[in-house]
């Protein structure tokens, strides 16, 4: 309240001097630097936890690390995060292709939403582990029933996603389209697809958060290699610092590709949004 | 696939002249549904504009002014009557038509000049030409150096101003404008009336523009239609004989403007007031 006096009085009064505005502690840090901090005090956390519970419940960092450089020199943990990321974006890819068609045609088509919107109600309160024991029976442990039992997981989701998307395009901005008698590609480009690109970005977001969790439990259960396999291996060996290394590094990977999504192809797609401070 | 099918099956290749066309509307009938039970909004429209004329609809709320806009432009097709442009039937003729809303309606994702290109794009103009038009119609509309920015860096007013430069841009023969000014101040709305004029009278459109406002539909028009509600009917067509360009503040436009009042009161019926 007292900021929001403090710039009325100025507006109201020409000429008077705004007080200058007090300096944060840490200022000089910027916004990294407190990630920084963040970031150092989570690990010692873990460190202290670590010396509380015994390396044999929870590993230091240090060894997990430790350990983790190790599998690295034997030359494992590559082609196993190598054979989990195809995987992922395998599945990744193939469900924003189908969420996207789905949403869309439920949006534009009356036909086929008073037909199929039911299904994707079934197909979403359906859980992920009835979706991959099922699959897997079905279709067999293979690499094909894999990606499907991770899709099924995270379709629908972004199914109804994109159709809340479809749903609030701006009537008046179609109209406009019409009057102008643009055809129709055209229409798509400039005036829906803008509109649906801030529902696909929060859709890849999650989608691609839901489907590296889902691809892990998948391996788990039935695949001989990848991530999933190797934590699920190392939980049978009771060998606690193999399973932190490896589910560490692939938390750094997608860590970083979210990043990349985030810092990298967002403000791109919405630089014609006002900036607010 | 409704809303975007409209669109196809229209041929609109350029047709580069800055032509305008004659509109001739015969025993126009709309009605629809309001709660189970049919409400008439337009009663036997009958009404012949010339190439070139500035045409106001002056009338109250709800007289179906606007509806006569929506049918032209092709957003509204379910109507009785008929519609000839140039002699030919309502979107079958090879015709440029331009539509200014009460809201600029400009897409905020690009910049002031995709914006022109992306109407011009729409109506089929070579690219070779898009540089040169927006040039052309953003000058005229006073506004030469917002031609990189997005649509939220603009004032209201430029934003009115843009959305003028893009509907003159792809050279329509039929410009409709349905109370475009309304909500913006006096002042502005002034300048804007202003500058509508200067570029109709460089390239004479076929004008068609809908308004509450009396004293603008006497600044603007040659010919006003006045309108009465439930149904919506043309009662009378005054014509403006003031010369051109004319003074908005001017003591023949005062009087011109009352004695459009007066009669406009007597049409709609002083009780509605």
């Amino acid at each position: 309240m007292n900021v929001k006096q403090d710039v009325m009085v100025s507006q109201v009064i020409p000429g008077k001097v705004m007080p200058a505005p007090r300096k944060r502690s840490f200022s000089w840090l910027g916004g990294s630097g407190s990630k920084l901090i963040s970031l150092v005090l989570l690990v010692s956390v873990w460190w202290l936890l670590s010396l509380y519970l015994g390396e044999h419940v929870l590993p230091s960092p240090l060894l997990t690390v430790e350990t983790l450089l190790k599998d690295i020199q034997k030359g494992n943990v590559f082609n196993h995060l190598g054979i989990t990321l195809s995987r992922v974006f395998l599945a990744f890819f193939l469900t924003m292709i189908v969420g996207i068609t789905l949403g869309c045609l439920l949006g534009l088509s009356k036909r086929f939403r008073s037909f199929f919107s039911f299904w994707i109600v079934i197909g979403l309160s359906i859980p992920a582990l009835v979706y991959i024991v099922v699959i897997f029976l079905w279709l067999g442990l293979s690499e094909a029933s894999a990606i499907v039992a991770t899709m099924m997981t995270t379709v629908f989701t972004i199914t109804m996603n994109i159709w809340e998307g479809v749903k609030s395009l701006d009537k008046k901005l179609l109209e406009l389209g019409t009057v102008l008698r643009a055809r129709r590609s055209l229409v798509i480009r400039r005036i829906v697809l803008p509109q649906l690109y801030p529902y696909m970005m929060a859709s890849a977001r999650f989608g691609l958060g839901l489907t590296w969790k889902m691809v892990i439990f998948v391996e788990l259960m039935g695949r001989s290699n990848g991530i999933g396999y190797m934590i699920n291996y190392w939980y049978q060996m009771y060998n606690m610092s193999h399973v932190l290394g490896y589910a560490f590094i692939f938390i750094v990977v997608m860590l970083i590709i979210e990043v990349i999504l985030n810092v990298v192809i967002e403000p791109k797609l919405f630089a014609w949004r006002p900036k607010k401070a | 696939m409704n809303t975007l099918n409209s669109t196809t099956g229209m041929t609109g290749t350029s047709s580069a002249t800055g032509a305008s066309s004659k509109i001739s509307i015969r025993h126009l009938h709309k009605s629809f549904q309001v709660g189970g039970a049919p409400r008439k909004v337009l009663h036997n429209i009958n009404i012949d504009i010339q190439a070139g004329e500035f045409i106001c609809f002056l009338g109250p709320s709800g007289c179906g002014k606007s509806t006569i806009l929506n049918i032209l432009s092709g957003l509204d097709t379910d109507y009785e009557g008929v519609i000839l442009i140039d002699g030919k039937p309502l979107n079958s003729g090879d015709y440029h038509m331009s539509y200014l809303f009460q809201e600029p309606r400009l897409l905020p994702w690009l910049t002031v000049e995709k914006n022109i290109h992306f109407a011009l794009d729409a109506n089929r103009v070579p690219v070779s030409e898009w540089e040169e038009r927006t040039t052309k119609y953003l000058e005229m509309v006073n506004l030469p150096h917002v031609r990189k920015h997005y649509i939220h860096q603009l004032s209201g007013g430029m934003q009115h101003r843009v959305a003028i430069a893009r509907a003159f841009a792809v050279k329509p023969d039929i410009l409709l404008m349905d109370e475009p000014f309304s909500a913006l101040d006096e002042l502005t709305a002034r300048s804007l009336r202003q500058s509508l004029l200067k570029m109709w009278q460089e390239d004479r459109k076929t004008v068609l523009f809908v308004t509450h406002n009396s004293m603008e539909a006497t600044y603007l028009a040659d010919r006003i239609f006045m309108m009465k509600a439930n149904p919506g009917e043309i009662e009378e067509t005054k014509e403006i004989r003031l010369e051109r360009p004319r003074d908005y503040d001017s003591e023949e436009l005062f009087q011109e403007n009352r004695a459009v009042v007066t009669r406009f009161l007597e049409i709609i019926g002083r009780d509605a007031i």
